[in-house]
């Protein structure tokens, strides 16, 4: 028969649970608490050094120029940081091969929306990016107007960043990249 | 007194912030897919990720894509879990993943790239060279190899990124559930300085 040290069994089961359901409790807490006081977070340092509503072709990372960590020299990116509060914003790029891709990020974090470049989809991306209020006002032709022929897409916070994610396969397409990226679009809806 | 004093701050504080910083670090079955020492989190940077994948991402301050275009698999360690030292060599060998495009990229702890003056940093599926089998074949090493070869400086602790873009596991639905953990090269220790 196992002999239970004379310490161990001054030690009550009910101090051992109370523990545990504090334990839980410290652990969903800390948990959830973590996000909101990450200040550094991939889209924070991206949206503090881009203007609004432009779109922006960053350089190729390098050890001396990398602005978000763990992002290589084998993608390049051009970020828009939009800001929805005074009117829509249109958006368009050009998804030219497979491994391409448009999203749109909150300022938390989730990549909510995207768009991957398809075999069976228009190379072309158009549409536009609306706050919760404006469909509204469109549907009863107040305030603003908004395209209706245009594709929507709405946003439930006023400011987020859109990527434009380009693989980049070798020094050979460099050019033909860094093109297509500076084709790309972000900006306010005008009239 | 103490012991139970001892037992109740051990529980609650330990127990409480060491799962959660173990959750949020390392991940667990539901959270992550693995490949050997590879692990990706299943729903990386997607509106509903859970709380522990929301948190690597931002505590890591990585941009996360979504997992269902993407899949992005980190690796801290070797196939026989040692931690991965710049003042060790390893090669990456094994069968190419099927992926629209991929690549691998080599980074110090904190997610920077290791200075070199050859410049190079990552290979993709594009410039890769691949052996007469078709395998892959990829050297991480201080100085220069033969082949490919990925230096590795004196960064100390290093971390592997292998990022395979529209994998073929990721279901039509491109629900986090749909996401299957692809076979990828193992990471294999050669020497140590």
């Amino acid at each position: 028969m196992p002999v239970i040290p004379t310490w161990m069994r001054r030690l009550s089961w009910q101090t051992g649970l109370l523990g545990l359901v504090c334990g839980g409790i410290i652990h969903i807490i800390s948990t959830l608490v973590l996000p909101q006081f990450a200040t550094a977070s991939g889209v924070k340092r991206l949206a503090d050094k881009l203007p609004v509503n432009r779109m922006i072709v960053l350089d190729k990372a390098t050890a001396e120029n990398q602005i978000v960590p763990f992002v290589g020299p084998d993608l390049r990116l051009a970020v828009c940081r939009f800001d929805v509060a005074n009117g829509p914003v249109n958006v368009s790029a050009t998804l030219p091969d497979k491994g391409w891709s448009l999203g749109i990020y909150s300022m938390q974090g989730d990549n909510f929306y995207v768009v991957p470049a398809a075999d069976f989809r228009r190379s072309e991306v158009n549409f536009q990016i609306i706050p919760p209020a404006e469909k509204v006002l469109g549907f009863f032709n107040f305030g603003r107007s908004v395209e209706a022929s245009a594709s929507q897409v709405q946003v439930s916070q006023a400011e987020g960043l859109i990527v434009l994610r380009a693989p980049l396969r070798g020094r050979a397409y460099q050019a033909e990249t860094e093109a297509y990226l500076q084709r790309a679009q972000c900006g306010l809806t005008r009239g | 007194m103490i012991g139970n004093v001892i037992l109740f701050v051990g529980l609650a504080v330990v127990g409480g912030l060491g799962s959660s910083w173990y959750m949020i670090e390392k991940g667990s079955r539901l959270t992550t897919l693995r490949s050997g020492a590879w692990v990706a989190w299943k729903s990386a940077g997607r509106a509903d990720a859970d709380p522990y994948t929301r948190a690597h991402f931002l505590r890591r301050g990585m941009l996360p894509v979504s997992s269902s275009l993407a899949q992005i698999y980190q690796a801290g360690t070797d196939a026989d879990g040692q931690a991965l030292y710049s003042s060790c060599d390893y090669v990456v060998e094994g069968d190419e993943p099927s992926a629209a495009f991929w690549s691998i990229a080599v980074f110090d702890e904190a997610g920077k790239l290791i200075p070199n003056a050859a410049e190079r940093y990552s290979f993709n599926s594009a410039n890769v060279m691949r052996s007469a089998n078709g395998r892959l074949d990829i050297r991480l090493a201080r100085s220069a190899r033969p082949g490919n070869w990925l230096p590795t400086g004196g960064a100390g602790r290093i971390t592997l990124l292998f990022t395979l873009e529209e994998p073929r596991t990721v279901g039509a639905g491109g629900a986090a559930g749909d996401v299957r953990a692809q076979e990828l090269p193992a990471i294999r220790r050669i020497a140590c300085r």
